[in-house]
Order: structure tokens, then C-alpha cells, then sequence
């Protein structure tokens, strides 16, 4: 059977977020093809957490907090802002985001690639566990707060106590930070990491040269 | 003046007004304990008792032995999906998933549960919110995304601490949570045995009445406090308590017959002998003689008291034997019928 050529879509704010799931599900297991538009959020909460299907979704509208929430292979695109803790402990997959996303974006995630183009609040990438987060403009305070794994990059200038807290993993920043938490120090941005990133960068549509950044872990961790 | 500390042993059991007499015997009572959930079949246990506390860091080889203890009884306990690898499926008793403070959730923990709690306490012991839960509505959400995420299957519950305000309990139950644990926190350690009673059954007492004034009536309550003398948890169920913690009466009970290795550890230090490696415990007859204690003074009650439904025993079966404690509780006293 070949797929429908034609992507089909869901008015969110018609269906509900119970029914939008369902419907998801369902395309998953179905041979309709493995795209799916998702249209009219009107802001709404706690869109399709707990999804666990090999689907490319995009959104277009402004979603409310705990988007994509535990979420598992998908791919996931959305053109407008979201609100907070978007990609909440996320296991695989990607969002990528065309606007802004608020307060715990990426929070204790554990996997997979988020990035936004717009700004971030406060908290970005808190607990984060594993997994790569970007976030193009400014952000707001404790970014990388608890951080044990994975890497944040931030391509402008974040707030107060970078990386409080922070176990493990590595945050790269091209701007300003306002202040460092007391057990980060800035380390030699390698060869390596200055690929990496490029890579990173390049993955989020971002046109950035690497060498700009500079690289910071807590003390005591190995590079 | 009245000691507070004796307030729970001021508190008796009576039978409600004379009712028709029926045949039956205190086996007849009904002691199922029932978690709803949004759509599934939610969690039963067979008796109003639940353990949380105890793991393999803490009861060594006899971890086995609890859980096979807990499955025969079927009794669910606190417990993550790690700790449960080292049981047999023939004796993994049901499991409650905790999802603490400021960690992810695991899809591991979710997927096989029966039932989730959020708990907020963090690694020194203080009880705060989660970063999560910044305004009343926040909570909803996250309960809202594991209803979802787990088909609306799985019963979720909350924690607070004991003596918790009633604008932590307002925010838990506005959140549509299936149940509230309320639990002991270590910062409250250093209370007598008897002040712990008291202080847990006062807690138990505002919580299930505030939860009444909200409209809440039937929502489950699940103690956690390190109460031993069972004549005080069967108390804590009438005052409002839909099932206690056993895992103190567990360890209590296995106090006596805990294996004696400060001998081997001594001479492992001293001389460089190894202990000999202990095997698991298959069997812990003392707790489980204590558990099935349990179980019968909690039956007789029920029936001598003529409540023949746990979820019928309530408050109005209790009579306070003190003024002060009839004021405190607004318990009627004893003597008023």
C-alpha cells in the first residue's frame, strides 16, 4: 500500500488534546504515511505527552505548557511560540522550534534534540539529563540548573547563576553570562567541541562559527 | 491540664446505634481498599495496608521475602522498577511508582506501574513544591500530562507532608489527583513515639475533613507515619485514613530475628576474614505473624464495631474519652451517645 500524498491534519482546538493523541496514535499504526500537521492550538496544555511513534509533526500556532511532555522518537516542528516546559523528560527524537518557548524548556530531558530559534525563560534545560538543547537568542536565569548530562548551547546572552547546581554535561555560550554558579569555570573550547557544535549549530538552522563560544563545565568533571 | 501526647489513645472504637441483627462473623467484613483511576481498573489492595520505606538498601536479604509477604497479603508498596528486578514475578507485590523531586519521568517507571505518586520532598528531607508547580494550575497540568501519558490507566496520587496547610491540600485536590499520601517528614524525627501518634492523627483528621468541606469525600488517603502500635493505625483509618503504612510494623517485627553480622564485619576488619555470603531470606515468619495479627484485630474491630465495610468506617465510630480531646477533635465523648 503506498502512503496518502497528502499529509493530514488536525485542528487541535476542535479535537482536544485526549482525542489529538488518540489520532496520533492511530496514524502510527496506520499506513497513512508518517507526517502529520497539526493546526489552531489556541495556546492549548499538555499536547500529545507520552508519544512513542516514528512521526513527523508540525505545528502551526501557539501551544500552551507541557508540550510534547515524555515524548519518544518523534520529530516534532512548530511555528510559534510555546509556553513552559515544552519537551518536558523527553527521551528521543527532536522538537525544533520557530519562535519562543517560556520558563523550563527541555526540563530533565533525557534525550533527543531541541532547539529554538527565539528566546527562552528562565530555567532552560533544568535537570537535563542527556540530549542536546539549543536556544538561539537570549535566555533567562539558572540555565542548566542541575544539569548532570548533555549539552546547552546558547547562542546569546543568558541571566544570573549559570549552570547552578550542574553535575555534568556542558554548556556552550556565545554571549554574555551575567554571573557563573559558584562550581562552573570556563574551559578551552577544543578542536572537537568547536565540530561538534558546528554540527549542532548546522542541525538547528543556525549560521554561528563555533569558535565564538565559549565552553563551561562544573569543576571536577572530566572534559 | 490535658497532655496532648495521649490524644490518639483518648480516642475509642464504639458500635453505631443498634441496628437489625444479621449472621455473619468478622470474616464477613469487607476490607478492600479501592484506587480509582480516569478509565482503567485502578489499584486494588485487599486490606487497608501498604508499605513504603523499606527497599534492599535498608532490609538487606530480606527484600525478597517482603515482597513475596506483600503479594500473598496483596499489599502494593512504594517501589521503583530497579528493586523489583531481584524478585520473582511470583512475588512482586503491586507496585507504586514514585516520581520524586526534580527528576525525569521514566518511561520505565510509568509503563509498568499501578499506580504513580509525585513526591516533594527533596534530599535534605524539606517538603517544597516541585519547580514544576509555580501557580495553582501548574500542578494540573503535570498531573494532566501523566493521566494522558498513561492512558488515564494508572491511579495518581500527590504527596504532603503530614500537617500540611489546606492551601497545599486546595492546589492537590483542584489538580483532580485520584489520591493524597500524606507522609512523615524527617524533620519531625525527633518527636516521642506517642507525640507522632498524635501529631499524625490531628493531620489525619484536618486533611479528611477539609477534603469533606471541598466536596471530596471519597478521596483516598494514604498515611505514611512510623506508628507501630496497630490499635493506633486501625484508629488513623476511622479518623480518615484510607490505608496506613505497615512498613514500621514490618521492621519492628523482624527486629528480633535480624541476623547478627557485626561479628563477621568485625572480623573482616580486624583479621581479613570474609564473611560468608548470607542467601536471601525466603521466609520472615515473625512479620508476617504480625501482619495477619494485624489483619484479625482490624476484622474484629470492624465487626464488633459493626462497620462492616472498611470504607463505612469512619469517624462517627470513635468516641473521645477526654473533654479536651472531644473540644480538640470535635469527637463527641464517650458518654454522649
Amino acid at each position: 500500500m503506498t502512503a496518502d500524498p497528502t499529509p493530514p491534519s488536525i485542528n487541535i482546538s476542535q479535537a482536544g488534546v485526549v482525542d489529538v493523541l488518540r489520532q496520533l496514535k492511530q496514524w502510527d499504526s496506520s499506513a497513512r504515511g508518517k507526517h502529520v500537521n497539526l493546526f489552531d492550538p489556541r495556546k492549548i496544555d499538555c499536547l500529545a505527552p507520552g508519544l512513542n511513534a516514528p512521526l513527523s509533526i508540525q505545528v502551526d500556532g501557539e501551544l500552551g505548557d507541557f508540550a510534547f511532555a515524555i515524548c519518544e522518537q518523534v520529530d516534532i516542528q512548530v511555528h510559534g511560540n510555546i509556553g513552559k516546559f515544552a519537551g518536558h523528560s523527553m527521551v528521543s527524537g527532536s522538537i525544533q522550534v520557530n519562535g519562543n518557548v517560556g520558563d523550563g524548556f527541555a526540563a530533565f530531558a533525557m534525550g533527543g534534540f531541541l532547539a529554538t530559534i527565539g528566546k527562552a525563560g528562565n530555567r532552560v534545560a533544568m535537570g537535563l539529563a542527556g540530549g542536546e538543547v539549543i536556544v538561539r537568542s537570549d535566555c533567562g536565569d539558572e540555565a542548566g540548573l542541575g544539569m548532570s548530562n548533555g549539552t546547552l548551547v546558547l547562542g546569546n546572552s543568558t541571566g544570573v547563576n549559570l549552570g547552578l547546581g550542574m553535575t555534568g554535561g556542558v554548556i556552550l555560550v556565545r554571549g554574555v553570562a551575567k554571573s557563573l554558579a559558584p562550581e562552573m569555570r570556563e574551559f578551552r573550547l577544543k578542536d572537537a567541541d568547536a565540530l561538534r557544535l558546528g554540527l549542532l549549530l548546522a542541525r538547528a538552522g543556525i549560521r554561528a562559527v563555533a569558535k565564538e563560544f565559549r565552553l563551561y563545565r562544573p569543576i571536577g568533571v572530566a572534559e | 491540664m490535658h497532655d496532648q501526647a495521649c490524644i490518639i489513645d483518648d480516642l475509642v472504637v464504639t458500635s453505631t446505634a443498634l441496628s437489625p441483627a444479621s449472621p455473619g462473623s468478622a470474616n464477613a467484613a469487607q476490607t478492600a481498599v479501592h484506587l480509582r483511576s480516569a478509565t482503567g481498573p485502578g489499584l486494588k489492595f485487599w486490606f487497608p495496608f501498604f508499605v513504603r520505606g523499606l527497599s534492599p538498601a535498608n532490609v538487606s536479604v530480606r527484600w525478597p521475602a517482603i515482597c513475596g509477604l506483600l503479594r500473598r497479603h496483596g499489599l502494593p508498596i512504594f517501589s521503583t522498577v530497579a528493586e523489583l528486578t531481584a524478585v520473582s514475578a511470583a512475588d512482586s507485590p503491586a507496585r507504586i511508582a514514585v516520581r520524586n523531586l526534580n527528576q525525569p519521568f521514566a518511561k520505565s517507571e510509568l509503563s509498568c506501574a499501578d499506580a504513580i505518586v509525585l513526591n516533594n520532598q527533596d534530599l535534605r528531607g524539606f517538603w517544597v513544591w516541585p519547580y514544576e508547580v509555580d501557580g495553582p494550575h501548574d500542578l494540573q497540568r503535570l498531573v494532566g500530562i501523566l493521566r494522558q501519558a498513561t492512558e488515564g490507566q494508572l491511579p495518581i496520587g500527590m504527596t504532603l507532608p503530614l500537617g500540611a496547610k489546606q492551601a497545599d491540600l486546595r492546589v492537590c485536590i483542584e489538580s483532580k489527583i485520584d489520591f493524597l499520601t500524606l507522609a512523615f517528614s524527617s524533620e519531625n524525627l525527633a518527636m516521642g513515639s506517642s507525640n507522632i501518634a498524635s501529631f499524625t492523627a490531628l493531620s489525619v483528621h484536618a486533611a479528611r475533613r477539609f477534603c469533606v468541606e471541598s466536596g471530596m469525600v471519597n478521596l483516598p488517603i494514604l498515611v505514611d507515619s512510623p506508628i507501630t502500635a496497630s490499635e493506633h493505625l486501625i484508629k488513623l483509618l476511622a479518623m480518615g485514613a484510607t490505608a496506613v503504612n505497615v512498613a514500621s510494623v514490618i521492621r519492628h517485627a523482624m527486629v528480633a530475628n535480624e541476623p547478627k553480622v557485626s561479628e563477621s564485619r568485625l572480623a573482616e576488619n580486624l583479621l581479613g576474614v570474609r564473611p560468608t555470603v548470607t542467601k536471601s531470606v525466603k521466609e520472615i515468619p515473625e512479620a508476617e505473624r504480625e501482619l495477619e495479627r494485624m489483619i484479625e484485630q482490624l476484622k474484629s474491630v470492624l465487626y464488633f464495631a459493626g462497620a462492616l465495610d472498611i470504607s463505612h468506617f469512619d469517624v462517627s465510630y470513635l468516641r473521645s474519652l477526654q473533654k479536651s480531646t472531644a473540644d480538640t477533635l470535635g469527637i463527641p465523648l464517650a458518654s454522649t451517645r
